[in-house]
């Protein structure tokens, strides 16, 4: 007994003398790190950990007076009001939006990668031009766009489509064409995933294309054989980064709120108008963490079916 | 993976064991509480306090404010007041709620104060005023004080009296050639229309210019800038017809089960506001709402509806606008063809925080505010109407001298307080019935109605209007009961 506490005691003892070695060889790396850590633990783990725990609780923002499964028994209750018959449109909605945004931008951004990436002269202004929308703020972009989509004849748009001679749209102002002009302002954007298969298709050596092309491989042949499929680790990366990113919008709020009779009631729009608006913070964040949940599956889903992801060997 | 996946099993597995529990630890204490106890009602003007005050942060709230704390340290000079404008008021009670930074008084609108009973931050001053001997609320108008309480329960000081007047451009109805509104007589709607087409024929014909050096008839936008999504507007607009979204017994289906807002009077209201924008006599909502009173500054619309609480923004020059030279005020046209006469009327003012430890200087400065003597000093800022009755009466009041270089022949005080007694309407009429969670959300409903009714209407024929219009009134009318009826 006395021996192992003595041993006990003297590798406590060993760890401790490491410990210190160890803290006082990388102190300084340990100190940069910190901020992140910080910021991470009080603005990502905190806020997690506690929207679970007001999930199972009546929270409005000030005060608790009621603790259980009541929010989720909520959603999925036939309750006009908050039930799963309006929850559940919410993410009906979020999921259209990002089964037709996420594919278009994925096929525009790349064909648009696919005309910069040739070398020529000026290109690398193209380049810009196409990538600098991304840099606007959102809240900013919003206003920008409820200017050029107003529903008056002296709108942007519409004052192009008078000169095209097509009739005037009601854009944001009509529930059949709201979520069809949100998904076109989405379009605005697609220079951030252009710099992502601009990156793919520079990293594809030459030698393996001018091969292909010696042996008398075409322009498309070669494009899809292995132009694509080389591409498809950068394919990969943007379709996860899509599902979570339109799974998630928000942005549409600021322009139009949840849209002419819930039009773009998004799921994310709905978390932030049962919580701020409602005062349902507790039920907003029971939402919050449907969400989460159905964003990890699909990204789960995604991995567990990605073997059509070619990673070279050095990838791998 | 199959990690992931028994993890998350097992997390749905113990949610679920809890499935249908639910514990209540605590009453919903809706600021049912009397906290006259807290409150020592022998201290004198010797007494020494600190209080925070935190008010919506613009320039006409801070300057009553400043005039309020002025007066308050000439008869308590040891109580310090610490007033602050604030941007997001409410979202900043609510984060502060419960910590040092949060203040012991605050501005409130009377539509909040639902809201905040919700969230336990606002202390009934009902149990206060009776336990405190030396004062009574009986010198107060009657109707703020009412739109201020909650279930006979007073939650709010109520600061000032107003109702919605009609502003005029004296310059824009002489280019036009128009007679000027009676400041005696409130207009008919007939008369009203009558003015806003001649205005507008007046205006686009005419060669003179504005303060600007724009031709009236190259800048005329409307014959009158008014957001009538605005909630003095909508409201009462709708009830001037005869529509309502509560009955006066707290009813919201007719005996057929019916909303009683799926009603002709509703729908004669949106006609109304329909063809006022169609014909160009007031602004499309949906592009004008957020730029409240900028046509009738920049001098492009010659009339104006609005309250008291702006009138120095009209007649002060800032970098954005000169300021009128010459304004006129009128009653508020009485809309609708019935013998009432509703006008949004309101009061806005200051409640204590249920959770104060200043409470006797919070209540010291908070029936100060309703003293004559401040009221007085707030009504030379030129933006108040005194809620104390006296005084809205007294001809030698302070809020009767109050005049600028832009106070000609036709400015009136008159209108301000025009039929006071009859006209006071105030969104609370209904949203006291709704539960607090969703009282924005019905009244939202309303303001959707207008803009539907408005800008989404594609008939041209009389009968083609009528039937979309009453189409979206009934389409509101139901989501409003579903969340009038939601827990």
């Amino acid at each position: 007994m006395l021996s192992a506490n003595g041993d006990l005691k003297s590798e406590k003892a060993r760890v401790s003398v490491s410990l210190k070695k160890w803290i006082k060889k990388d102190y300084a790396c340990y100190l940069f790190l910190l901020p992140a850590f910080i910021g991470f633990f009080v603005f990502s783990v905190y806020p997690m950990v506690a929207s679970l725990l007001y999930a199972f609780t009546n929270f409005n923002g000030t005060k608790i007076t009621q603790i259980g499964t009541m929010n989720f028994e909520k959603i999925f209750s036939s309750d006009i009001i908050d039930g799963w018959s309006e929850v559940g449109k919410s993410f009906g909605l979020s999921i259209l939006y990002s089964v037709i945004s996420i594919p278009m931008n994925l096929v525009l951004s790349y064909i648009l990668a696919l005309f910069l990436y040739k070398e020529i002269k000026g290109i690398r202004f193209f380049r810009l031009l196409y990538y600098l929308p991304v840099v606007i703020p959102g809240i900013a972009m919003g206003l920008l766009w409820m200017d050029v989509f107003s529903s008056e004849s002296t709108g942007i748009m519409n004052q192009i489509f008078a000169f095209l001679g097509i009739p005037k749209s009601n854009f944001f102002q009509s529930a059949d064409t709201s979520l069809a002009t949100y998904i076109s302002t989405g379009l605005w954007v697609i220079g951030g995933n252009m710099i992502m298969w601009l990156a793919a298709l520079n990293n594809i050596p030459p030698s393996v294309t001018e091969a292909a092309k010696i042996d008398g491989a075409g322009y498309f042949h070669r494009l899809f054989v292995i132009v694509i499929p080389l591409c498809t680790p950068i394919l990969f990366y943007n379709l996860i980064n899509g599902i979570i990113a339109t799974l998630q919008t928000f942005d549409s709020y600021a322009m139009v709120g949840a849209g002419v009779d819930n039009s773009l009631y998004f799921i994310a729009v709905r978390i932030y108008v049962t919580g701020f608006k409602h005062m349902k913070m507790g039920l907003a964040c029971a939402e919050a963490w449907l969400l989460f949940l159905m964003v990890a599956a699909c990204t789960l889903i995604m991995f567990r079916f990605s073997k059509w992801v070619f990673y070279s060997d050095d990838e791998n | 993976m199959k990690k992931l996946i028994s993890i998350l099993l097992a997390v749905m597995l113990c949610a679920g064991v809890f499935a249908g529990c639910s514990v209540d630890i605590g009453n919903d204490g809706e600021g049912t509480g009397d906290f006259s106890g807290e409150i020592d009602f022998n201290a004198g003007t010797d007494y020494t306090d600190t209080i925070k005050v935190w008010v919506t942060n613009n320039d006409s709230e801070l300057k009553l404010m400043e005039a309020f704390v002025n007066a308050f340290n000439q008869v308590y000079p040891n109580i310090t007041v610490e007033y602050q404008g604030i941007d997001s008021l409410t979202d900043q009670l609510i984060f502060n709620s419960g910590l040092e930074s949060m203040c012991d008084v605050f501005w409130v609108t009377p539509e909040y104060i639902s809201r905040y009973q919700e969230y336990g931050l606002i202390a009934p001053l009902s149990p206060i005023v009776e336990a405190d001997q030396g004062f009574d609320l009986e010198n107060l108008n009657e109707d703020c004080v009412r739109s201020c309480s909650s279930d006979g329960v007073l939650y709010v000081m109520p600061r000032d009296y107003n109702q919605v007047v009609m502003y005029y451009n004296v310059d824009m109805f002489d280019a036009a050639g128009v007679a000027y509104p009676s400041s005696e007589e409130a207009m008919t709607q007939d008369e009203f229309v009558e003015m806003l087409a001649a205005l507008k024929e007046g205006l686009l014909t005419s060669d003179e210019t504005n303060s600007y050096g724009v031709k009236y008839s190259e800048g005329f936008t409307n014959s009158m800038d008014a957001s009538i999504l605005w909630d003095s507007l909508s409201w009462p607009v709708v009830k001037s017809f005869g529509g309502m979204i509560f009955d006066d017994e707290g009813n919201y289906l007719d005996e057929n089960g019916n909303m009683l807002f799926d009603s002709e009077g509703t729908y004669e209201a949106m006609l109304f506001a329909h063809d006022l924008v169609a014909n160009q006599y007031m602004g499309n909502p949906g592009t004008w709402s957020t730029k409240d009173g900028a046509q009738f500054l920049l001098e492009t619309a010659p009339v104006y509806l609005h309250c008291r609480a702006i009138l120095s923004s009209l007649t002060t020059a800032t970098s954005a606008y000169h300021g009128l030279s010459d304004i006129g005020v009128a009653p508020c046209p009485d809309f609708g063809d019935s013998d009432t006469y509703y006008v949004g009327s309101g009061a806005t003012g200051y409640s204590m925080y249920s959770e104060s430890e200043h409470k006797t200087a919070a209540w010291l400065f908070l029936k100060f505010i309703v003293s004559e003597r401040a009221q007085e000093e707030a009504s030379k800022t030129g933006n108040h109407v005194p809620v104390i009755e006296s005084l809205i009466t007294d001809e030698n009041a302070e809020w009767r001298k109050y005049t600028t270089s832009a106070f000609g022949e036709q400015y009136s005080n008159e209108p301000f307080i025009y039929r006071r007694e009859e006209c006071f309407t105030h969104v609370r009429d209904f949203m006291q019935y709704i539960d607090a969670s969703y009282q924005s959300t019905v009244f939202e409903r309303l303001q959707n109605c207008y803009t539907d009714c408005i800008t989404n209407v594609k008939s041209t024929d009389a009968a083609g209007i009528e039937t979309e219009i009453k189409a979206f009134i009934s389409k509101y009318a139901k989501e409003m009961k579903n969340y009038i009826e939601a827990d």
